[in-house]
């Protein structure tokens, strides 16, 4: 299975999602015109991982802002991650925020409640 | 004395310029804009904004707040037929305000209405449980949108201001009425 990459644009995250290693990424802004067009590829990608997923899976979410067009198919990949998580595979997802950003430690605390997945929530260290 | 023709051309930019100044400034005006809005539009303006913050030197966590805020209420005025949207923020010494206004549908208005009424006498708990409802869409008796507007959206701006949402309608003619929007900021957070 190849990997998926998508780049950043100034409204849309860097995707990193590399079967080889089981380590995903999400980071930067998610402000799409086509909030479903965007994530739908890498759901789709998520579907054909779960079938044959490594026994450890790491996800990163480091982003910086997001509208609520975004948060329900950021939800949608949890969902695809939950279910492989279910399905015994080891998943575990860091969800990083900025110390200043309350709302983006909120929405992570969204998911945790929302999920049942192994969610940890994470300062972002500033460089 | 008879005007000439440079004169009759620049004469109305003139004498709409300082109300406006003096609107913006006697209202704490820091931004205004009126126009499409499009996720292009979005990330130059919260540059803008990021860069008169900077210059007054405000609190990171009132800033990200108030970042977070208009992400979302560009939400509001994208995606419409009705022309465009006008966003405004504030600046009092106390708070940041926010606001969008749009035209939606004369007959929608009570629909709308009675939505942020309702939002507004949610506490924050109830709040949180209505925004994960619409967000796994398991909230069948709530609307997905009120007068063209997503109601996940309103949501959002209720919990993230952590405050009532300030509304208005202006009535325009039977088809149109001007809507406008305001989330507020208290920099005591």
């Amino acid at each position: 299975m190849e990997a998926l990459r998508i780049e950043s644009t100034h409204k849309t995250p860097r995707v990193i999602l590399d079967p080889e290693n089981g380590i995903f990424e999400f980071s930067g802004r998610s402000i799409p015109e086509d909030s479903v067009g965007f994530y739908l590829p890498i759901l789709d990608w998520l579907e054909k991982y779960a079938q044959q997923p490594l026994p450890q899976t790491h996800v990163r979410f480091d982003l910086e802002y997001f509208n609520t067009s975004s948060s329900k198919n950021i939800l949608e990949v949890l969902k695809r991650l939950e279910a492989i998580h279910t399905a015994g595979h080891e998943v575990r997802v860091t969800w990083y925020y900025d110390e200043d950003d309350e709302d983006m430690e909120e929405t992570g605390q969204d998911y945790q409640a929302l999920l049942n997945l192994p969610i940890e929530l994470a300062v972002k260290v500033q460089s | 004395m008879v005007a000439t023709q440079p004169e009759l051309l620049h004469r109305p930019a003139l004498s709409y310029a300082y109300p406006l100044y003096r609107n913006m400034l006697d209202n704490s005006i820091v931004f205004i804009y009126h126009g499409p809005i499009s996720p292009d539009l979005v990330v130059d303006v919260l540059n803008l904004v990021e860069y008169r913050l900077g210059d007054k030197g405000e609190d990171r966590r009132i800033s990200k707040k108030l970042f977070n805020i208009m992400v979302e209420t560009f939400v509001l005025g994208e995606q419409q037929s009705r022309g465009h949207a006008a966003l405004i923020v504030r600046q009092l010494p106390y708070l940041y305000s926010v606001s969008i206004g749009r035209r939606i549908s004369s007959p929608s208005v009570y629909e709308v209405k009675a939505y942020l009424d309702w939002v507004n006498t949610l506490l924050p708990e109830q709040l949180r449980e209505e925004y994960h409802r619409l967000l796994q869409n398991k909230a069948p008796e709530l609307p997905q949108h009120v007068g063209g507007i997503p109601s996940i959206s309103i949501l959002d701006l209720a919990r993230k201001s952590n405050d009532i949402l300030h509304y208005n309608f202006e009535y325009l003619d039977a088809e149109d009425s001007f809507f406008s929007l305001e989330a507020r900021i208290r920099k005591n957070i």
